[in-house]
């Protein structure tokens, strides 16, 4: 410590805790003690350089099993920052109640080069005897914290037992008694529950509950007492779900998945409760939190509802055939609460997507939404690109609005899309839709398939083919001559308009491919499509 | 020269069958099939011309193929009926000889390839779907019913 005759100074930090918020009013609290003592330590070391900072550290009514307390973090970042030479504290289990935690500081500290002392309880961490004290005294802190966890859980566990209300919010229908700590019906409230239990057992859903107890003025329990002034809101198909699901509205207490039979006043009779559970158990659906990541769209995360503020979730419906997906996008709003009170509802998400992606385009010229490779990029890189590019869409289907706001840029970019337009189905252009080909493509395509498979040998002759797939020999041969139709023709059937080929079949131009000179076909094939 | 192919064309209608077959072989290196005279001058009409005018242009090719790779038309289609056999004693439901069948299977794809009789499955040879699907199933299966192989009753 002294170098040359000086007196090198060491600057102290007090650090205080206290786990419990009793009494923290008053004007000397544990913390004020706990202080005291260490300051006059400090002070008794002076002739060795200790100064005490103007900086105190105290945590009023925060546990010592972890580290999360806002005056240790500060304490810390100190330390860091190599403001604090010493850190002193009361006793041991001040700084820490949990080995490890202790450990890990520790070591910290000693990096830091910063030392650590406890006023009552002396030891010396250069000694193998004082790292073993200092160990066996941290060992008991653990110890006395597990203990008293321990003790309260099965103190509870026991008051449960016995059917006593043990803490903790009480739910609608009934409120605590302050002296004796029991609960004791809400009559006004207890009319709310009765009648969504008749509700529900004259079959209607959840979300019907919500909307009628809603209607009927009724609103969600208040707690005036706590910070936030909670409750006293709509009713929401989970409120609905959890109070139907309340064993303490027939007079239980559940403790551990057992349920015993409570001391306060039954709401809802047993058997009226039993029958609720029943349909309950039939009506729902086993399935996990529904975020859809298996099956996303590309709008994901990005689309949102304007009308009901909630975003716009992806959701497919199998079809009739079962081989193709029809996707939505879907108002989260109108699932969950009122399918009627959102304009958009669902929306078809081959169109939005196909309607969105134009209009970034617009927006962003960027080549990689032009390129031909996009068509062929799967889903995740897609979103990924769309997700660097834009910031967020909004949708309202009342006014037929649709907003796109790009990333690093405030502005929200407006376009016009009625809603009628996003409920009709386009004809697919990305998915294989051989069914909506002109029939006459069909049939060139297949000629020049069989000619192909003729070519490689995969087939001997059209005999073998037309044993293949049920068809005569003499049809294939009529399918295949249209091979002999101009290339021109041959080429306006293949990529020319749908519209225009609908009418034509291999039957129509058959005397076209048995005349011999293209010329004559080409004007013969003018005549047809007039 | 439209006049010369015109006039070409028209002369093959009374050219000797045995020049017409002499011709076919020029233009296809093939001997060519007996009996149908008419059919013969519509094989070779096609290849004068396109010699003269020029045939499909690549794009429209490779727009044929990439329509045939997408749509495969012959498996998809032609099938009358739903179930039964073709003439050759061939169940109708099968893809062409040389198409592979695929499933996802927990999480892994099977590849069955159809032979002409039988199947091929990780360099076996299955007699029918149903070995193919005991082999990797371990159960008895319908082969059809486990492979989703079925007629969907799609017409002209």
């Amino acid at each position: 410590m002294a170098e040359n005759g000086e007196i090198k100074t060491v600057r102290c930090a007090i650090y205080t805790r206290k786990s419990t918020t009793e009494n923290m009013q008053s004007d000397f609290t544990s913390l004020d003690a706990q202080r005291e003592s260490a300051e006059s330590y400090i002070k008794s070391q002076a002739h060795q350089g200790w100064v005490l900072l103007k900086e105190t550290y105290n945590d009023g009514g925060f546990t010592g099993a972890n580290t999360d307390r806002p005056a240790f973090q500060k304490m810390l970042q100190d330390v860091r920052e190599k403001k604090i030479d010493c850190v002193v504290v009361y006793k041991v289990d001040r700084l820490s109640r949990s080995l490890s935690d202790f450990v890990k500081v520790l070591q910290f500290f000693e990096e830091q080069q910063v030392t650590f002392v406890s006023v009552t309880q002396h030891f010396n961490t250069n000694t193998s005897m004082g790292r073993l004290t200092l160990n066996i005294l941290l060992s008991f802190a653990q110890f006395e914290r597990e203990m008293i966890s321990e003790r309260t859980k099965d103190k509870m566990g026991a008051a449960r037992k016995r059917g006593k209300w043990v803490g903790g919010l009480p739910g609608i229908g009934y409120d605590i008694d302050k002296p004796t700590k029991k609960l004791i019906v809400n009559p006004e409230e207890a009319v709310i529950v009765r009648r969504m239990f008749q509700l529900y057992l004259e079959g209607n859903s959840l979300r019907k509950i919500a909307q009628i107890l809603n209607a009927e003025g009724f609103r969600t329990k208040r707690y005036p007492n706590r910070k936030r002034n909670q409750g006293g809101v709509l009713f929401r198909i989970t409120n609905i779900q959890l109070m139907l699901k309340n064993p303490t509205y027939m007079g239980k207490i559940q403790y551990e998945d057992k349920l015993y039979p409570g001391l306060h006043e039954p709401i809802i009779s047993e058997e009226t409760f039993k029958k609720v559970q029943e349909t309950l158990k039939t009506n729902c659906h086993e399935r996990g939190v529904s975020k859809n990541r298996k099956f996303p769209g590309l709008l994901t995360g990005l689309f949102r509802c304007a009308c009901c503020k909630t975003s716009l979730g992806h959701t497919y419906a199998r079809g009739r055939n079962k081989n193709f997906n029809y996707r939505y996008y879907v108002c989260l709003y109108s699932i969950k609460h009122d399918y009627k009170g959102c304009p958009t509802k669902s929306i078809i998400a081959s169109v939005i997507e196909s309607k969105c992606l134009a209009f970034v385009i617009k927006l962003t010229k960027d080549n990689r939404l032009t390129d031909e490779s996009w068509t062929t990029l799967p889903l995740e890189k897609q979103s990924a690109i769309l997700e660097e590019l834009v910031k967020g869409i909004e949708y309202d289907g009342h006014k037929g609005k649709l907003w796109i706001e790009l990333n690093g840029s405030l502005k929200k970019h407006e376009f016009d899309l009625p809603l009628d337009e996003l409920k009709k189905r386009l004809p697919d252009t990305t998915g294989i839709s051989f069914a909506n080909e002109p029939l006459i493509r069909k049939q060139l395509l297949l000629a020049h398939q069989i000619q192909g498979m003729l070519a490689d040998g995969r087939a001997k002759d059209l005999h073998q083919i037309a044993g293949w797939i049920n068809l005569t020999k003499a049809r294939l041969e009529q399918i295949t001559s249209l091979l002999y139709l101009a290339p021109a023709i041959q080429e306006e059937i293949v990529c020319g308009d749908a519209a225009k080929l609908a009418r034509l079949s291999e039957y129509n131009l058959r005397p076209l491919a048995q005349e011999l000179d293209w010329t004559k076909q080409t004007a013969a094939w003018q005549q047809i499509l007039a | 020269m439209q006049e010369n192919i015109a006039g070409q064309i028209e002369a093959l209608k009374t050219t000797g069958t045995a020049q017409l077959a002499e011709l076919y072989r020029q233009y296809f290196h093939d001997k060519a099939a007996p009996g149908n005279r008419t059919f013969l001058i519509r094989q070779i009409a096609y290849p004068i011309q396109e010699k003269a005018l020029g045939g499909l242009s690549t794009t429209a090719k490779d727009k044929i193929q990439e329509l045939i790779r997408a749509y495969d038309p012959i498996n998809r289609t032609l099938i009358r009926s739903s179930t039964g056999t073709t003439e050759t004693g061939r169940d109708i439901r099968l893809p062409t000889p040389g198409s592979f069948i695929t499933k996802i299977y927990k999480g892994k794809r099977l590849d069955v390839k159809v032979l002409e009789k039988g199947f091929e499955y990780q360099d076996t040879v299955y007699s029918n779907l149903s070995a193919v699907a005991k082999a990797i199933t371990g159960a008895h299966w319908n082969g059809f019913v486990f492979f989703g192989v079925k007629n969907n009753g799609r017409k002209w």
